[in-house]
């Protein structure tokens, strides 16, 4: 089963959220863009532990920017569907009276907060609200504790304290454990077991310098509280009674030496994890629940950045998509950390953005993007590598190649100072050569919905030089480079299918700039070499080889940049590493304060900067 | 060990070659006895047996019977045997059987044209829609046996658009077809309406008997005799399309809902299932 859709109306930070769900789900966003707040809407839903007084919410609880006073209207309703539990009888028997679809089967649960029906006027104080939880569409079918026990909620908080919670019998993960092992232990060894242990402590308890401790303390009670009032104290590592015998084991580490609070804090929520996931298992097991949902607030917290993505990658593993999920759990996970959000698949990101000026937060989530196998795999590589950086970008500039990605925060900087990227929020991202489509469904609006701009070249990489203009009416032709690519392999994503078919090749180049698509006239390096960088490029090149032809060939092009030869000055590039004569001339144009931007790159400057404005 | 309450009862069971059988069954069951053989007995004492031995949360057995004199004689005796408070026995006529869990979650998502909020009608407001409709099919006021006439009509052909139906004389279906549409204009459903709304939906759909199958993975229904040609189908359906296990108790000579359309030798179909 898999909690496949969440909306929530009119609560805390949400005044309108609506998001679709995969296997699991990563959580990403900023501080205080309602991460715990979402959690907390689905434990109204589905955590057996929060007590009902907490499901009675507040007037506090509606969201801000609900016009005060409240009308009769308003209420905050958090609803949750479920997928792919058709196939357990059991999980069925649970939600059949929930259905909202029967094919698939889709099951929702609705939680409502709001005024008492047949109220005479506006609803006043927090004593004309009431909270409703129903199935399915019917508000009078009515849901109670059982729900929540067949398929619980259970949070794992971010000021969590793993380790007492391993070290108190009530709570920890390793009691059901235990409980199960012990039931077939022979009663009898055990209690002999038992005697054994008291015999032993006793002894040490009996050592006369310890046993006048203990007469010295059952004397002060006595001074203090007489000796009707007084307990008797003594000695001893643990209870006695067998029963009692078991439930003092601890988890020890380091070979026995040392307790589990002697631990790391990272050990211990370690060992946490792994009891919990043992813990869940059995509960399935032994019928006690049909399904858990694990909640875990920033599941990075004390935990090394390879541990983050080892532990991560295993538990968000992602299956075959086609394949329903069979585990009897999924995974919650609310975190700003780009270890684990890189390592999550994709269909498993959800984005928390806050709406700007409309203070409220709405969800993006990437399950329903539609990806070629290939394309899912590279783009997940991509994002794995770059430790999940776009998922936090307010924006992204999407660039052929390293040379860009290099260059582009400095060109930025230096031609408009109110462009630093790291401030804005701006990620340049190289597709390396590959396609752009997979990057355009991840950032368009059905996707995560992050404004983007394209930056093609018109000559790609490895063609021919001298590329004339392809025949105009050259319509469709899926030929990889130049306007083709930018109206057969870009605008095709961008524009909607329905106007499609009725654009031409030439109108639909026209509207490229209009959604973030720029074309250059050359290649990257040519077309900066063409603004006026020319002196730029030759020192760069001095400072990268002692090929005293190439400096020759520079220093001649510093003086008549008209001269260029593109296809020998790319050439020349190549052979040091378009990479390397970037970088080396990102911090040339930075100490010289070279404003020589590209037209097409300040075009898609400008347009970037009115997006985020 | 502590003795069950329902064990202990079955020792009275013992004595008795077929309420044994029928206690021990592990499979589809049909018990046929006329009146005063126990059946009642029988059929409690199995049920609180299922529930200590078959049936694990979150499943459930739902107990049919005729009407809500019926339910309270088996609440009673389902008290004594400690499971009267057992929320894993569905104990239900066949009308609310048919209404909470058919009708109410699955009757509009199945596209069945129901009135919204549904209304159950009264059997003043069912007799007045039912004037109504005979006066606008064929005018004038009904004889009076012709109510009985209409109604076994309305139990037996199920199937609008079977060829009986289409060839049964007009002069009758009209007023069925008309009295159906006017209780759906005045925002009812009538008893019949609710069973036989509660057949298509199990006849017609797959994921409905699966989800019947779910929580009810055994049915039970008292007094099979008297609850009639829809049911009937219904329990076929369950049993023989998804593997609903069908316990069942009649007397295939007495029908005191003679009249319903209920035909006692429907019964001894079953066993063969």
């Amino acid at each position: 089963m898999r909690l496949s859709r969440i909306i929530i109306k009119n609560f805390r930070n949400f005044k309108s959220l609506d998001v679709r769900l995969g296997e699991h789900a990563v959580v990403l966003g900023e501080n205080k863009v309602g991460k715990t707040n979402l959690l907390f809407a689905l434990r109204l839903i589905l955590d057996p532990s929060l007590a009902d007084s907490l499901r009675r919410l507040r007037l506090d609880d509606f969201w801000d920017g609900l016009p005060r006073p409240l009308t009769a209207d308003d209420a905050i309703e958090i609803s949750v569907e479920f997928r792919d539990f058709e196939k357990s009888e059991n999980l069925l028997a649970v939600l059949a009276d929930h259905l909202v679809k029967p094919e698939p089967m889709v099951a929702r649960i609705t939680y409502r907060f709001q005024p008492l029906p047949g109220l005479k006027e506006a609803p006043r104080s927090e004593s004309d609200y009431e909270f409703v939880i129903f199935g399915g569409d019917r508000p009078d079918n009515a849901i109670g504790y059982d729900l929540r026990r067949w398929m619980p909620l259970d949070l794992f908080p971010a000021l969590r304290d793993a380790e007492s919670d391993l070290a108190r019998w009530s709570r920890s993960p390793l009691r059901p454990l235990l409980d199960r092992a012990s039931r077939t232990i022979d009663a009898k060894a055990m209690s002999s077991i038992a005697s054994e242990v008291h015999k032993t402590t006793s002894k040490i308890a009996d050592l006369p310098e310890l046993s006048s401790v203990v007469d010295e303390v059952n004397d002060q009670l006595i001074t203090m509280v007489g000796s009707k009032h007084a307990v008797e104290t003594a000695l001893g590592f643990v209870p006695t009674e067998p029963d009692r015998l078991l439930r003092a084991l601890q988890l020890m580490i380091d070979a026995g030496k040392r307790g589990v609070s002697e631990a790391s804090l990272g050990s211990a929520n370690v060992l946490y994890l792994a009891l919990k996931q043992l813990e869940h298992q059995y509960l399935v097991d032994e019928g006690e629940r049909q399904h858990t949902f694990l909640a875990i607030e920033e599941p990075e917290a004390h935990l090394h950045p390879h541990l983050q993505r080892l532990i991560y990658r295993n538990y968000l593993q992602a299956r075959a998509e086609a394949e329903p999920p069979r585990e009897a759990r999924s995974i919650l996970l609310t975190t700003h950390s780009p270890n684990v959000a890189s390592v999550a698949p994709l269909s498993n990101i959800v984005v928390l953005r806050r709406v700007p000026g409309e203070e409220h937060t709405i969800g993006k989530s990437l399950r329903g993007v539609k990806l070629e196998p290939e394309e899912r795999d590279d783009l997940e590589r991509y994002i794995d590598v770059t430790r999940g950086e776009l998922f936090f970008s307010k924006g992204v500039i999407l660039v052929e190649g390293d040379a860009e990605k290099f260059l582009l925060p400095a060109l930025a900087k230096l031609h408009d100072p109110d462009l630093d990227f790291d401030a804005l929020g701006i990620t340049v991202c190289s597709i390396s050569g590959t396609n752009f489509a997979p990057y355009l469904q991840l950032l368009g609006p059905s996707g995560l919905d992050i404004p983007f701009a394209v930056l093609t070249d018109f000559d790609p990489k490895g063609e021919a030089v001298s590329q004339e203009d392809a025949d105009p009416d050259d319509e469709g032709v899926g030929t990889s480079y130049g306007k083709n690519r930018v109206v057969n392999q870009i605008m095709v994503h961008l524009i909607n299918s329905d106007e499609w078919p009725s654009l031409a090749f030439a109108d639909v180049l026209g509207r490229a700039k209009k959604h973030g698509v720029f074309l250059n006239d050359f290649t990257f390096e040519v077309d900066l070499f063409k603004a006026g960088a020319e002196d730029e490029f030759a020192e760069a090149i001095r400072g990268l080889t002692t090929n005293t032809k190439m400096h020759e060939r520079f220093d001649e092009l510093a003086a008549d940049p008209e001269s260029i030869d593109p296809e020998q000055f790319l050439k020349d590039i190549d052979s040091l590493g378009k990479g390397r004569v970037a970088q080396r001339l990102a911090s040339i144009f930075l100490s010289h304060g070279s404003d020589v931007c590209p037209p097409y790159i300040a075009a898609a400057l400008e347009y970037m900067k009115a997006k985020l404005a | 060990m502590t003795i069950t309450l329902y064990a202990k009862a079955a020792e009275e069971l013992r004595g008795n070659e077929d309420q044994w059988r029928a206690y021990e069954s592990a499979g589809n069951c049909a018990v046929l006895a006329g009146p005063g053989a126990g059946k009642t007995k029988t059929i409690t004492v199995k049920i609180a047996k299922l529930l200590g031995e078959d049936v694990r949360r979150p499943r459930r057995v739902a107990c049919i019977t005729y009407s809500n004199a019926c339910v309270g004689e088996l609440l009673t005796r389902f008290r004594k045997l400690g499971v009267g408070e057992d929320d894993r026995l569905l104990l239900s006529t066949v009308h609310s059987f048919c209404l909470t869990e058919l009708v109410l979650p699955y009757g509009r998502m199945a596209g069945v044209d129901l009135p919204d909020p549904l209304v159950v009608a009264s059997t003043a407001q069912s007799r007045d829609a039912f004037q109504e409709a005979y006066k606008r099919a064929l005018g004038g006021q009904p004889p009076k046996w012709y109510r009985t006439e209409f109604d076994k009509l309305r139990r037996t052909i199920v199937d609008r658009d079977s060829t009986e139906w289409k060839t049964w004389p007009t002069r009758e279906t009209e007023v069925v077809t008309a009295y159906d549409a006017l209780l759906l204009e005045r925002g009812f459903i009538d008893f019949d309406g609710l069973v036989l709304t509660g057949l298509r939906l199990v006849e017609n759909h797959e994921w409905i008997r699966r989800a019947i199958r779910a929580k009810y993975p055994i049915i039970v229904i008292d007094e099979y005799q008297d609850l009639g040609l829809p049911l009937h189908r219904m329990v076929l359906s369950l049993m023989k399309k998804v593997g609903v296990r069908i316990i069942a108790v009649g007397d295939p000579d007495q029908s005191i809902y003679g009249f319903t359309g209920a035909k006692p030798e429907r019964v001894p179909e079953l066993v063969e299932g």
